[in-house]
């Protein structure tokens, strides 16, 4: 039953993705990202990360691809017409360079697997809002605050880049 | 119980598609699209991993990936949008003002 629900998921995922960098018009291809994105979350929750898979739909698919919307709805793009590929030789170099990129990084991550202990019992409340707090406001302290300051940054950043007038 | 290692291969897919998209799309949003695919390519390695070991350091760093995945979006959308104002263009192959 769960490989039945995690091959769906797969499939939804990689053929959505394909979707993405194939699509003409970049609205589907807006569309089919969330629909990946929403592909990811549901492999979280098959991995025991509930929290991460919330956070994953209501974060990604919600805040960022609304952000995404609006730009390309903004943008009146369609009159200047883009080719999908970039010109000549340089999206086939492009293509090889990454296909063997992927190929390598298969390779590297099977070892990773197979090198990385294995434990057969989880405890049950793996990957709960609790114990992710808890790893999250003690031993990460620091890090989450210095999010903080990054978040407060990015908002100055976007106001002073999208000419709130002096 | 299904293996974690399909989990890693689905993650090095979407990897790799954001990859190709990356290096052979022309228009700027579609580039930054394919940069949400990767991360979250490896935010699914990350999770499966964690889910091998049994350690929840992996979840945490997944965490920050999708904060700093959205303060990254909302700066280079702006970027976007100024670079669309002054050029009218989202060809990243006429955005070479900075190349030479």
């Amino acid at each position: 039953m769960e490989n039945l629900f995690f091959y769906i998921a797969a499939i939804l995922a990689v053929a959505s993705a394909g979707s993405v960098i194939l699509q003409r018009k970049v609205m589907y291809s807006v569309l089919s990202l969330i629909v990946a994105l929403l592909a990811v979350a549901w492999m979280y929750a098959m991995l025991s990360a509930p929290f991460l898979a919330v956070v994953q739909v209501i974060l990604y698919a919600g805040a960022i691809m609304v952000l995404f919307l609006f730009v390309v709805m903004m943008l009146k793009y369609e009159k200047t017409e883009i080719q999908r590929f970039r010109p000549g030789l340089l999206w086939c170099t492009g293509l090889l360079v990454a296909v063997f990129f992927l190929m390598k990084l298969i390779c590297v991550v099977n070892r990773a697997s197979s090198l990385t202990p294995k434990v057969t019992t989880l405890p049950p409340d793996f990957g709960s809002i609790k114990s992710l707090g808890g790893v999250l406001y003690t031993q990460y302290l620091l890090p989450v605050e210095l999010t903080g300051i990054l978040l407060l940054v990015a908002v100055v950043g976007v106001a002073l880049l999208s000419g709130i007038k002096k | 119980m299904l293996a974690a290692n399909q989990y890693l291969m689905v993650g090095v897919i979407l990897f790799g598609i954001g990859v190709i998209g990356f290096l052979t799309r022309r228009n700027v949003i579609v580039l930054l699209m394919c940069i949400e695919l990767m991360i979250n390519g490896a935010g699914l390695a990350f999770v499966s991993f964690c889910r091998q070991t049994g350690s929840l350091d992996g979840q945490v760093f997944v965490l920050f990936a999708m904060v700093i995945a959205a303060v990254e979006i909302a700066v280079a959308l702006s970027i976007v949008l100024l670079v669309f104002r002054n050029r009218a263009t989202l060809d990243v192959d006429e955005m070479e003002v900075l190349k030479w």
